[in-house]
């Protein structure tokens, strides 16, 4: 039987660009009180000079959200009942995924990250059922605490 | 390759000068033939590669029920919580994040991945997860995130810190998580009760056995499998040592609490406790150096054994368990609480109280001399006590230095408008003071007074004006007072064991103290009390040097050879033998 919505995990994504390493990407799966039940973690993606002029302006969010975020939700076996980003660049993760995805930056409400308006209405709608009752900046920060690991550990 | 041909042409026009048919006069032909090279073409591969991804899963065992058998988790029964959304810069900077603090000897990524992406402590309070008595200090929340990834941990805070409460909201969590299943508390007999209201007061949801009674009873008691916290006093586990060696019980952790208990490491005590088949090891402790830097050493054959031995340096040793000690004093963790100024007085003796201090330590030192091997420490700790006693009055004319000292520092305290309290081991001594320092209004406390008395005591010191100063015994009143708008402390005699003044002097400097509480403490020159204090003060020095970064550990005790030796006298080989 599928489970309610509200004890569906929540996930959330982001990257972290090392200086001598490159950007990282890190998935937390968590229950809905905040524990971790799946963390996925890439390679550190290195772009040449040529890569970064050529892609010019489209180059971050084809580099976030495709290449990163589009691996890391192919990777996971748990499926969420939303995702939660805390970059622009990683927006258009939507794009490469049927599961909500919602923006979460400091000191501003939730934006759902849909190019259709009619979707993004619905989503908008739904966010209070989507979102997890706990603080959503908390996670990220435990994910860049475990990438800060990996990156030690090699 | 490509190639071109240009074939130039000149003339074809009469010569007219020469008459030079034009088909001779025809230069010929000129075939030129070049070669030219194509660009060379420069290919740049623009693909990112999709990068390869590491994948950690979490799912751990069901957690057992906290509540023990009877009652299943009910996790739907969590209260609904409240949506905490995103806190704004200003916000975020003043959120206390308490995370898990991922002991170093975890190697594996993905065991300290699953510590490290555990919510912060504050967001499992906040969710309902984690729920408190009473609102926890920011340092009991530190002392939890030490203790719970830790398999081998010695939490030696201060007294008065809250070692067990950590103790057990940190086993509290360790069986949500599901990492522990069977947790074994071992504390002195005196303690038992003690542990069962705090997990009362502290994990109310816990089913708590208690190893107690006939020999068939306790083997009952510890069989109880189901249940998640066993408390068993020292004594038991040292008579059911061998039971449980042969039953093959085991815990997912054994918590020592007064770990100094297995200072001696070929003790019984010591021995049966490191028998129990264990996962984890913690140990309690406020003075995990009492004597010397095998005190730890011995505990640590228990916390992790073979981590350190007798032979490493006091420096060595600490840096080979820094990761595993946690210690925290008053001073450091409460941030409220106003400093404690501390001052020693060195006082001289008057010339009667020199006399018969010298006639009695003489006198006293020829009988120990005399006894030989049948001295004993009863009859060292009656001279001590007797000089101690010269040193406070004289015993023939009454005669006082303390005293005087203690009546000018107390005009400019009751001048200044401030109380202060004085402690005394003896009764006594009370007595004389109270009689020498009627004119400040002083008021005896002590356990000779009946309770009624004893409350009376306290709320006539607190409310009037008249009375500006208290006289406590240190077994009466070192303990459960709270006296925190006294702002000077006065030890007019020390006691043997530091933590216990450090417990009288808490009276007063506890949160609540509204400014800086300055403690005296009254040494008289060239006396027996130098002597003890300069012992207690060697024994920090051995302790600071092993938790360097910890304050100064409260020693205490002494041993026979460091009794007899107050007096320049060898301790009886039959004693240090046995």
């Amino acid at each position: 039987m599928e489970p309610a919505l509200s004890q569906k995990p929540v996930g959330f994504l982001t990257t972290v660009e090392s200086p001598t390493h490159g950007l990282f990407g890190g998935y937390l799966l968590v229950d809905s009180i905040g524990r971790p039940l799946e963390f996925s973690c890439t390679a550190p993606v290195r772009l040449s000079r040529a890569q970064q002029v050529l892609y010019g302006p489209t180059l971050h969010g084809y580099l976030h959200a495709d290449r990163i975020g589009g691996t890391l939700l192919a990777e996971a076996t748990i499926e969420p009942r939303i995702v939660l980003v805390d970059q622009v660049e990683l927006a258009q993760l939507h794009v490469h995924t049927p599961l909500p995805v919602a923006l979460v930056r400091s000191g501003e409400p939730v934006e759902p990250q849909a190019d259709d308006p009619v979707r993004r209405r619905q989503l908008s709608e739904r966010l209070d059922e989507l979102l997890p009752n706990i603080d959503l900046a908390e996670p990220f920060e435990r994910i860049r605490a475990a990438i800060d690991e990996a990156q030690r550990h090699g | 390759m490509t190639t071109s041909d240009y074939e130039l042409s000149f003339g074809g026009r009469m010569n007219e000068i020469s008459r030079i048919p034009l088909d001779i006069a025809r230069p010929p032909a000129i075939r030129l033939t070049t070669e030219l090279h194509p660009p060379r073409a420069f290919c740049v591969p623009l693909g990112v590669p999709r990068p390869a991804v590491r994948r950690f899963g979490f799912s751990r065992e069901e957690p057992v029920d906290p509540r023990g058998p009877a009652r299943p988790v009910e996790r739907s029964a969590r209260p609904r919580l409240r949506v905490v959304g995103l806190a704004d810069e200003s916000h975020a900077s003043e959120t206390r994040r308490t995370r898990l603090a991922v002991p170093k000897d975890v190697v594996k990524l993905s065991e300290r991945f699953f510590y490290l992406l555990q919510p912060d402590l504050e967001t499992l309070v906040d969710v309902g997860e984690l729920s408190f008595a009473k609102s926890p200090f920011p340092y009991q929340l530190a002392g939890m995130a030490f203790l719970v990834p830790r398999h081998a941990a010695v939490l030696a805070d201060e007294m008065g810190l809250g070692k067990s409460m950590q103790a057990i909201m940190s086993i509290r969590l360790l069986l949500r998580l599901g990492e522990v299943r069977r947790v074994l508390v071992v504390c002195p007999k005196g303690l038992v009760s003690n542990w069962r209201r705090e997990l009362a007061q502290w994990a109310p949801e816990l089913v708590v056995a208690i190893v107690e009674g006939q020999p068939g009873r306790r083997r009952w008691q510890w069989s109880l499998r189901d249940v998640p916290v066993t408390i068993a006093n020292y004594e038991s586990v040292v008579r059911d040592g061998e039971w449980l060696e042969r039953s093959g019980l085991s815990f997912d952790l054994v918590v020592l609490d007064e770990a100094q208990r297995i200072k001696n490491r070929d003790s019984l005590t010591s021995r049966a406790v490191r028998a129990i088949r264990r996962e984890r090891s913690w140990a309690l402790t406020g003075t995990p150096v009492e004597n010397g830097a095998s005190d730890l050493v011995s505990i640590f054959e228990f916390v992790s054994p073979g981590l350190v031995d007798d032979r490493m340096s006091p420096r060595r040793l600490g840096a080979a368990v820094s990761d595993h000690v946690l210690r925290r004093t008053k001073s450091a963790v409460l941030e409220d609480l106003p400093p404690r100024m501390n001052r020693d007085e060195s006082i001289e003796l008057t010339a009667e109280q020199w006399e018969s201090y010298r006639l009695a330590e003489e006198e006293g030192v020829l009988r120990l001399s005399s006894l030989g091997e049948a001295a004993t420490i009863q009859h060292v700790f009656e001279l001590v006590l007797r000089l101690k006693q010269i040193c406070n009055f004289d015993t023939a004319t009454g005669e006082s230095a303390k005293l005087e000292r203690l009546r000018a520092e107390l005009e400019e305290v009751q001048a200044s408008g401030h109380k202060a309290i004085i402690f005394s081991q003896w009764v006594e001594s009370i007595d004389r003071l109270a009689e020498g320092l009627a004119g400040f209004g002083a008021i005896a406390y002590h356990g000779g007074l009946s309770t009624t008395a004893r409350d009376r005591a306290i709320a006539r010191f607190r409310d009037s004006q008249k009375h500006s100063v208290l006289l406590l015994s240190y077994g009466a009143g070192a303990v459960g007072l709270n006296l925190q708008f006294a702002r000077y402390v006065f030890l007019f005699d020390r006691w043997w064991n530091p933590a216990v003044e450090d417990q009288a002097i808490n009276r007063a400097h506890r949160i609540g103290a509204k400014g800086a509480v300055t403690v005296t403490r009254f040494l008289c020159a060239d006396t027996i009390e130098e002597r003890i204090d300069a012992i207690l003060e060697s024994k920090r020095a051995v302790s600071d040097a092993i938790l360097a970064r910890a304050e100064s550990m409260p020693a205490r005790g002494f041993t026979e050879a460091e009794l007899f030796g107050l007096f320049g006298l060898p301790a009886p080989r039959r004693r240090l033998a046995a």
